[in-house]
């Protein structure tokens, strides 16, 4: 009996071994690639690639098939358009494709390219297909703001030789060279050529063609025949493709070009590589098609869950970038010239809709980024609680749960702001319901736990159960709001609750439907406190090819699913999110809202959150995380996070401590963990882990001004939230590829988290010659370049760089709803110059009053000289603001501390320990000045490696206020202390 | 300096009640009054920080709403220095007086934070600045009031609890004398049984000697010119090869079947790993559900072992020496067929047991081995009806014996056997509990098993009694004594289940609740009298005051 119980055991003891060291050989060989295409595999990318192959073999004396009609060009109003002819060997008649190239009063440029037959439906579709015959022309409405087209009138126009040169942008800086055959265009930006349009002739517009018949025996198949251009399977999945092969492709260099970023989302490098040849190269094109990948890897071009077509190409003196607006399935290959001139070249292709290509010349990271963001959008200003932190499990299981989970945290003192709640909550997974045995009293737990301003956060996915007497299955049928299929009948597929339908949100009346399903008096159990999570809105569908919906599919207005894929999560996050500011919270009154989504496209910033999706409690997904959220920033949707802890799996105790370090700095702040994980809210691992946690998450919520004045920037001009190394020091070319540290805003706060296993030290890259202070000791840093800095479990590696002031709440509180009331204190890192400047936007986190002007927003300035530090407002409308600033006079600033004071102050003096010197602080209140007087703290530096503090005590200075703080007696006699105050 | 302590000064009205009589100093706000010594200000009117001393400040700093002590000990009254680490500051926290109820001590960080915190702070001095025009007025009244009824209900249920405690422990005491009675009153029997035994094993070779002597004396027959041994021998010998041939197929058939569930198994066990738990088919689940109950089921059954495998060929193939058995009288091979057993090892004894019973009985069947002793000289096989009558007799007193004896075993085990302090638990053995929770009934029975049993009628072990220990009872913040329930069935693609029932002193047996706190860990909170011993231990007044000291920490 003994024996025989160890035998068993032991071979499994084998086989997990072998497992183990499986895993080793071929780090989370998880993912089931067999699920997903490779280029191969899709008909249109291996169609493209081999098209790429043959133009660019050195022996093909390739020539681009693609003229413009002279005689159609026409420019008016800042839009040039045109005829562009295709020539089709075998034929004669010449394929018309219109071309639009659209100039915006910022400098950005559209080069639209669409197909004649089609845009007058002229075509035959294949079988009986109710599909629309145009080619997609409806991203934009999705992915551009509603107002986005600015027109420059006054482009410049000459045509000579065959070469029509446009002249536009800021002070007519700029200019487009067409060339009329082959077609390309050049765009030239102070007289140096920075992106070129079909540069290597790889544009290719599949024309629309009747399928051949299929050739007689031994005679060559018609070359109008093209290889996977008509049904295609994959995975026991057959895409009928009514419309034939119908794919567009543009090559896009950018000369002088060492790196390109962007396109997210991969679990990849920031710095994109190469993916046909070349050093460590990936095989595959990056993908681009938004797909639920279970267990995904990292260091990987494949496709994840989200899509931003919009890339960046960057060297020293220069940024530009482009947008692809295409949400059909889509691959890039990126190639780079290292010889003589380093060019950076990429490779675009879509399976369908228009050829539609964004170009912004720049020319520094930030015009970029606010030229990218006055198109698609801005982050959108979030709930201010939505930047703290969020505690998340699939599932907490029922309501006595949650207020466990919720009592554990203030037992332990570690703050957070929000619950989530998983599917599990659901009855049967019927989204709109709440379990009755498990989640009983609802309304009584969202009341729990407003008790301390804390929030759920409520799962509803776009699958809705196929049962009987379900309302909102009914509803959704009965009013006729859910996707088709390719016959037209509403489509039935499998996800959480078994077979399901998918409510189609690019339908304006789903919108309205989908809006009063989330009203509290409609959803029951719900409160004001209640927010929502999107998952699964790739759509996921558990038996459709590649896990999503057949492309086949058909959603309002007749498109067929393979237009618009990549689009479909952010329509439904949309719908959502205008549910959410739609919700009377009582009184008629309404809130911003929250809305967390897994699928996106160009755009979806200005509607909630994201994050990069299941990943895994292993260190490489630690790793694999900020690289991620770097890039995207750079794509213009920064409010993003990992999930903390990783998703998958059990984390080491070390792992998860150094997660929560490297989680404080997501802008997106969730832990989450799958159903088959151990429980590992941070309370369990015990100390030190819990300590060390705790640490970090307040860390994280002393912060929360300088993060929510980072997101106002993002909200204004695009800047990412947190930075690379090549966003704020754009020509320190060492240091164009790191992407393991960042820049939190304009705090000059420099963060590098540990992600890897035993690390006790990491090298920290400065990219300029400025002084950096160790946020816990003031240790100096100074010299481009890398710096070794000591990190034991226990520290989060972070620098202040010298010039910045950056505001923090010290008071520890259970949430941040509840340091509403809190004072603030500021922290002046002065530079080598003793100057330093900085931010603080400031309003009520939950209205939409601050877009009527109830907001406050200050710069900072320490003078150096004068030895005075100052708040300027900057406020557009300052008068608007007058009501709010009454109700935030409350709000004060405790203590100043001035880090390296000695940069501009005399300190000797103090350092002796017998100055009774104070600061002079006079602020204008209401019309009145007022002066007073704050006592002194001094630290001098404990030795020459590390920099003295000055710290303004008891301060008192209200931040709406006009106010300066005189230092200049600190290094002269003390005077005696003024009585008035 | 003096707006700052005019400012205070209604504090200070509010808070005389609290002074020391005939002292003109104010106790700090927030400061327990045992503490009120330590912020006297010296002549020159400072204080000093409590754990730094050097450190001397103005008086007008205390309580200032700014943090300037490093070990945050000027702020007892307010969040200024709710940053510090509770390692570093001397203050427990913020101290509520809370008249008319206990006083406590609520942490700085929720001090002015526009929330009445009434489950600490029932006076509602927690909030005395009114942030955000919050207002918490004093309730120690009627918490107090409310507080006072539960600790004596509370307080009535201990003794009830402890009245059936002090039962328990008697009845358990009696239940553990019964125990050790019998083992007396057994071991005594044991004793007798075994002078019994050896006396009829005695009487018994006696008898059969004597017969023997008789049956030799009359003359070995011979006949058909074999002996009648050889016979024997020979028929033995094709018996057993026959045996050996059959044991052989069967054993093949078996490696055959054990073959193709391990194809079967492996098969299951791919499927299970790569199957993918984000596709929820519901089918795949309960297939793979179903999979993991089989293993979980599988590894408590018993299994055929390696060495029981290697024994049962060597039967097979080993051929036994046959001239060893070559008896100089025929009842050497006869005792020897018997006899064999006793060379195997005990745990093949039974089954090598029954296969030469089987033997035996076909021997007996051909009428070539009497049904005990072959008896030679005559045709018939029967034994004399007297040494028939002892062996029969011996062996009803050799198993009344053995079965003394495991009951001798057991009763020792019993007794040895962990049943908690005072052996309490024993006075609840097979005594069960249930409670309902979410879409599942659950139970626990004392020195038995945990069951979550479903609407429907089914059933999940959720895991077999191991024992008790002693854990930390997060809601009441008190060690409690835990019992273990391990082993249950296995998850899906998770662990065995196992329970772990934390109880809390009350006169009934109830379940106050059950959650799953991790993957199929489940926690019962339950009540029982059996703990009740513990409390007591502290003296019942200590329950109340016990419940006071945790509220202040």
């Amino acid at each position: 009996m003994r024996v025989s119980a160890l035998s068993p055991s032991k071979s499994v003891g084998g086989l997990t071994l072998l497992l183990l060291l499986l895993d080793f050989i071929t780090p989370a060989a998880t993912v089931k690639h067999e699920n997903f295409k490779t280029c191969s595999q899709s008909g249109f990318c291996r169609r493209n690639r081999a098209f790429a192959d043959h133009a660019l073999a050195p022996e093909s004396n390739w020539v681009s098939p693609y003229e413009i009609k002279e005689t159609t060009v026409v420019l008016q109003n800042g839009v040039l358009s045109a005829e562009i002819l295709k020539t089709v060997p075998g034929q004669t008649e010449k394929v018309v494709l219109p071309l639009t190239i659209n100039f915006q009063k910022n400098g950005a440029v559209r080069v639209t390219i669409d197909e004649l037959k089609r845009t007058k439906r002229d075509i035959v579709l294949r079988g009986d297909s109710k599909a629309r015959k145009e080619r997609y022309n409806e991203a934009e409405r999705w992915a551009l703001v509603p107002n986005w087209d600015v027109r420059q009138e006054t482009v410049v126009y000459d045509n000579q030789k065959g070469q029509i040169t446009l002249t536009f942008g800021p002070d007519l800086k700029y200019k487009a060279i067409v060339t009329v055959y082959p077609f390309n265009i050049k765009f030239e930006r102070d007289g140096e050529t920075h992106v070129v349009l079909n540069d290597r002739g790889l544009m290719n517009v599949e024309h629309w063609r009747a399928q051949p018949a299929a050739p007689e025996e031994g005679k060559e198949k018609s070359p109008e025949d093209l290889d996977g251009g008509w049904d295609e399977t994959f995975g026991g999945n057959t895409d009928t493709k009514p419309r034939g092969p119908e794919a567009v492709g543009m090559d896009i260099s950018f000369p002088g070009y060492d790196h390109v970023f962007g396109i997210p989302s991969h679990a990849t490098s920031l710095s994109l590589k190469t993916t046909r040849g070349g050093e460590g190269a990936y095989e595959e094109p990056y993908r681009l098609y938004n797909a639920d990948v279970f267990e995904y890897i990292v260091d990987s071009p494949m496709t994840l869950y989200g899509s931003i077509p919009f890339m960046q190409a960057h060297k020293k003196g220069s940024s530009v970038g482009v947008l692809w607006l295409n949400a059909a399935e889509t691959w890039v290959d990126v190639v780079k010239e290292k010889e003589k001139t380093k060019n950076t070249k990429t490779h675009w292709v879509s399976e369908s809709g228009q050829l539609d290509v964004w170009v912004f010349l720049g020319p520094t990271p930030q015009t970029l980024y606010k030229a990218y963001g006055e198109l698609t959008g801005f982050t959108k200003m979030p709930p201010s609680f939505a930047i703290a932190y969020h505690q998340c499990r699939w599932n907490y299981v029922s309501e006595d749960d949650v207020k466990d989970v919720d009592k554990k945290f203030d037992k332990h003192d570690i703050p957070y702001d929000v619950i989530w709640l998983d599917i599990e909550y659901t009855d049967g997974k019927r989204y709109f319901t709440f379990d009755p045995l498990t989640f009983k009293h609802p309304e009584k737990m969202m009341k729990n736990i407003e008790k301390t301003e804390r929030k759920v956060v409520l799962i509803i996915d776009p699958h809705i159960k196929n049962i009987e007497n379900y309302p909102v299955v009914e509803e959704l049928k009965s009013k006729d709001l859910a996707v088709k299929d390719k016959s037209g009948e509403i489509y039935e597929g499998w996800c959480w609750p078994g077979s399901s339908h998918w409510i189609d949100a690019f339908n304006p009346a789903a919108i309205e439907w989908w809006k009063s399903l989330f009203q509290l008096d409609k959803f029951k159990g719900t409160a004001k406190n209640t927010f929502i999570w999107n998952d699964m809105n790739e759509p996921s569908v558990f038996n459709g090819p590649e896990t999503t919906m057949p492309k086949d599919n058909l959603h309002f207005g007749n498109w067929e699913h393979r237009d618009l894929h990549n689009l479909n999560g952010m329509t439904f996050m949309n719908a959502t999110h205008q549910a959410l500011e739609a919700r009377d919270v009582g009184k008629g009154k309404t809130q911003r809202s929250f809305v967390l989504t897994r699928a996106f496209f160009a755009g979806a910033q200005r509607l909630g959150a994201m994050w990069t999706g299941d990943n895994e409690a292993k260190w490489e997904h630690l790793q694999a995380a900020f690289p991620m959220l770097l890039s995207q920033g750079i794509a213009g949707f920064p409010f993003s996070g990992a999930d903390v802890g990783g998703f998958f799996g059990n984390p080491s105790k070390e792992l998860l401590t150094r997660w929560y370090q490297s989680g404080i700095w997501y802008p997106f702040f969730r832990a989450h963990a799958h159903i088959d994980a151990k429980r590992r809210e941070p309370y369990i691992a015990g100390d030190p882990y819990t300590s060390i946690i705790r640490d970090a998450v307040r860390l994280r919520y002393a912060l929360l001004p300088a993060w929510y004045t980072a997101f106002h920037r993002a909200s204004k001009d695009g800047m990412p939230i947190i930075r690379p190394n090549f966003v704020v020091h754009p020509d320190d070319e060492d240091g164009f590829e790191i992407d393991d540290q960042a820049y939190i805003g304009d705090t000059g706060l420099l963060v590098k988290p540990v992600v890897g296993e035993g690390v006790e030290k990491v090298d920290i890259h400065l990219g300029d010659d400025e002084i950096y202070y160790d946020y816990w000791n003031y240790k100096v840093y100074k010299g481009k370049g890398k710096k070794e800095y000591s990190a034991p479990l226990d520290k989060i590696p972070v620098l202040m760089r010298g010039g910045h002031i950056f505001p923090r709440r010290d008071r520890h509180r259970r949430s941040s709803g509840l340091m509403k009331h809190d004072p603030f204190t500021l922290v002046v890192v002065l530079n080598e110059k003793g100057n330093a400047i900085g931010f603080l936007y400031h309003d009520d986190g939950e209205s939409f009053d601050y877009q009527k002007g109830a907001y406050i927003n200050r710069q900072f300035i320490y003078n150096g000289a004068l030895k005075t530090l100052s708040s300027r407002d900057l406020h557009r409308e300052p008068a608007s603001a007058a009501a709010y600033k009454k109700a935030a006079k409350p709000l004060q600033i405790e203590k100043i501390v001035i880090v390296g004071a000695s940069k501009s102050l005399d300190t000797s003096v103090l350092a002796k320990g017998k100055s009774k010197a104070k600061a002079v602080l006079v602020e204008e209140d209401d019309g009145k000045i007022k002066e007073w007087e704050a006592s002194l703290g001094y630290t001098a530096a404990a030795d020459k490696e590390h920099a003295d503090i000055l710290v303004i005590k008891n301060a008192k200075l209200k931040i709406s206020n006009d106010w300066t703080v005189y230092l200049e007696q600190v290094g002269g006699d003390a005077e005696k202390p003024k009585d008035e105050l | 300096m003096r707006s700052i302590l005019l400012l205070y000064l209604p504090l200070a009205l509010v808070e005389a009640s609290q002074k020391p009589i005939g002292d003109a100093w104010a106790l700090p706000r927030g400061l327990n009054p045992a503490l009120s010594d330590k912020y006297r200000p010296s002549s020159s009117q400072t204080f000093s920080c409590l754990t730094q001393p050097h450190i001397e400040l103005p008086i007008s700093l205390l309580n200032n709403d700014f943090c300037d002590c490093p070990d945050g000990s000027d702020e007892p009254g307010t969040s200024a220095c709710s940053h510090i680490k509770p390692s570093v500051n001397p203050l427990p926290g913020f101290y509520c007086p809370n008249k008319g109820h206990v006083p406590a001590y609520i942490p700085f960080s929720r001090i002015n934070d526009g929330k009445c915190d009434y489950e600490t702070c029932c006076d509602g001095s927690d909030e005395w600045m009114g942030v955000g025009g919050v207002q918490c007025p004093d309730r120690c009244q009627e918490i107090g009031r409310e507080a006072k009824r539960a600790a004596l209900e509370k307080k009535r249920l201990y003794e009830t609890g402890i009245k059936s405690y002090k039962q328990l422990v008697e009845k358990a005491a009696l239940l553990k004398k019964e125990t050790e009675d019998k083992i007396v009153a057994v071991s005594g029997e044991i004793k007798r049984y075994e002078g019994l035994v050896s006396e009829k094993k005695a009487a018994l070779k006696k008898a059969e000697d004597e017969e023997k002597l008789r049956v030799a004396t009359a003359g070995n027959t011979g006949d058909e010119g074999k002996s009648r041994h050889q016979k024997l021998l020979d028929f033995t010998k094709e018996k057993i090869s026959d045996h050996q041939e059959k044991l052989l197929k069967l054993f093949d058939e078996t490696q055959r079947l054990r073959d193709e569930l391990e194809k079967t198994e492996k098969i299951l066990k791919t499927f299970k790993e790569e199957y993918n738990p984000n596709f929820n088919d519901e089918g795949v689940k309960r297939a793979v559900k179903s999979w993991e109950d089989y293993l979980a089921a599988k590894d408590s059954t018993a299994d055929l072992s390696g060495d029981f495998l290697s024994e049962v060929t060597g039967l097979m193939y080993d051929p036994l020496h046959w001239e060893e058995y070559e008896p100089e009288q025929d009842d050497g091979l006869a005792q020897d067929v018997y006899t064999i057993e006793a060379f195997l090892p005990p745990f093949l004894r039974s089954w090598v047991h029954e296969q030469l019973s089987t033997l035996r009985t076909s021997l007996v069947e051909y009428g070539l081995l009497a049904a005990r002793k072959p008896k030679s000289g005559s045709t018939s096989t029967t034994v004399p009806p007297h040494i028939q009558k002892l062996t029969d007799d011996l062996s009803t007193t050799e198993s009344t014996l053995s079965s003394k004896q495991s009951e001798l075993t057991n009763l020792q085990s019993d007794l040895t056997k962990d049943y908690g302090t005072n052996s309490v638990f024993r006075a609840l053995k097979d005594v069960c509990t249930e409670a309902a929770s979410g879409e599942y009934t659950y139970s626990f029975c004392h020195l038995g098993r945990a069951t979550q049993k479903n609407r429907d009628g089914g059933s999940t072990h959720l895991g077999e009694w191991t024992g008790f220990e002693r854990r930390v009872d997060d809601e009441i913040e008190q060690e409690v004594t835990v019992i273990k329930y391990e082993r249950g069935a296995r998850c899906w693609n998770g662990p065995e289940r196992s329970a772990y029932v934390y109880l809390r002193c009350s006169a009934e047996e109830t379940v106050l609740s059950v959650a799953e706190t991790e993957k199929c860990v489940y926690k019962y909170v339950a009540t029982s009298p059996a703990v009740c011993g513990e409390i007591a231990l502290e003296g019942e007044e200590g329950v109340v005051m016990g419940e006071a000291v945790r509220q202040v920490n």
